[in-house]
């Protein structure tokens, strides 16, 4: 009698088909998970994107005071984090809803910009 | 044989492995990818600029319109015809300082025209460029725009087809005297006309016999009832024997706002949009 240990042909191609598809399923489970969370994220940004191309500062009068007029003409509620007055930073936090007008001390310059939280840079005067 | 045969299912099972094991790392790695892909957009910072350009109207500011008048008037030109609301004016004095504000909804389609009073500024033009150098207009569309000042009143063309706010609600008298003053300075009235903004026509001839000056009421703005009084006077008269020359018109509000101005064409042409004494003064040859 010849040896009979070992796992024949067959058996072998269809253990290895059966984890092949078990793995291929899980694989493909994950890709379509990922997917559907590159979506979610993509759309999300999407959303956060829209929300930024929908803001619209306005600047009405710079005094020499450093007083400025700025409008929100925008459709969301803005939050201005930073004013860059000739390149110095100034740290705020000014809400302005959709229609209002608010003074802001941002100092006096010649160029003025302004970051919100949505992380959009409103340049008002160069 | 069977040898060789399990030999080649183990290197088949081998194979599998590695094939899954490169399916799997190529689905991570695209999983991966498409993350990082993701996040660097996510936190750029978009740049927005020029919105202080933004100019969806024109604003003038003049000393009467379609003719004199001691009142100033705001004319607003929505310049793309879309419409325009005008939510802010402040007004900016020479001091740099912000010392009027107003919030309001002004409606600008094609145009508007407002009286300046009417908006809190004072009434006569010199005495609204003494006091604010700039006025400032903003529109809920994000317009800003710098007021004109032009001390000569806009054209037909240039306020057609423009609403005048308010419209005249009232007849306004004009009272036309005519002042003669002697060498010795004294004063005498020596003629008087009344007119009334119905009336298209108030030629009447007084101080006879020379009879200076004639007037005429027209309508002067289409679709509005607004009406110029163009009077005329001669440049020289002559009254109980003496030789009067022209020297200008005295005009003031009734009653009295900023006091009375001169205006020294011999031709006026009066937008009526008061009540107003007018004094045709001539000064006797000395």
């Amino acid at each position: 009698m010849g040896d009979c240990r070992g796992v024949s042909v067959a058996v072998t191609l269809a253990v290895a088909g059966v984890v092949t598809l078990f793995i291929a399923v899980l694989a493909g489970y994950a890709f379509i998970q990922n997917m559907n969370t590159s979506r979610q994220a993509y759309q999300a940004q999407m959303e956060t994107e829209k929300i930024k191309l929908s803001e619209r500062l306005t600047l009405i009068y710079w005094a020499p005071n450093g007083l400025a007029y700025i409008a929100n003409d925008g459709q969301t509620r803005v939050v201005i984090v930073k004013a860059y007055v000739d390149g110095i930073v100034k740290n705020l936090n000014v809400v302005i809803d959709p229609g209002q007008i608010v003074k802001v001390n941002v100092g006096v310059g010649s160029s003025l910009a302004i970051e919100t939280s949505n992380g959009v840079l409103h340049i008002l005067k160069r | 044989m069977r040898r060789r045969l399990k030999r080649s299912g183990t290197t088949a099972i081998a194979l599998v492995a590695v094939a899954l094991a490169l399916l799997i790392g190529a689905v991570i790695l695209a999983s991966t990818l498409s993350r990082t892909a993701l996040e660097p957009t996510a936190k750029e910072v978009i740049v927005k600029e020029g919105e202080f350009t933004r100019r969806g109207i024109r604003a003038t500011i003049s000393k009467g319109l379609l003719g004199y008048s001691l009142n100033t008037w705001l004319t607003i030109h929505d310049l793309y015809g879309y419409g325009e609301s005008i939510d802010y004016l402040i007004g900016v004095d020479w001091n740099d300082r912000v010392s009027y504000e107003l919030n309001t909804i002004i409606n600008v389609k094609p145009c508007m025209i407002k009286k300046t009073e009417g908006l809190g500024f004072p009434p006569t033009f010199e005495k609204l460029n003494a006091t604010y150098k700039k006025i400032i207009i903003h529109t809920k569309s994000g317009g800003v725009a710098e007021v004109e000042y032009r001390p000569s009143p806009p054209t037909i063309d240039e306020i057609y087809p423009c609403t005048i706010d308010p419209p005249q609600s009232s007849v306004y008298t004009i009272v036309v005297k005519v002042w003669l003053v002697d060498c010795k300075g004294h004063e005498n009235v020596c003629g008087r006309c009344d007119c009334y903004s119905y009336d298209y026509l108030c030629e009447k001839p007084f101080c006879n016999p020379s009879g200076p000056p004639h007037g005429n009421y027209s309508q002067g703005v289409p679709h509005q009832p607004y009406g110029i009084l163009q009077l005329t006077a001669q440049k020289e008269i002559t009254y109980k024997n003496k030789k009067y020359v022209f020297q200008g018109w005295l005009i003031e509000l009734v009653p009295p706002k900023e006091g009375s101005e001169w205006y020294y064409d011999t031709t006026l042409r009066l937008f009526v949009d008061d009540r107003y004494h007018i004094k045709l003064v001539y000064r006797e040859v000395c």
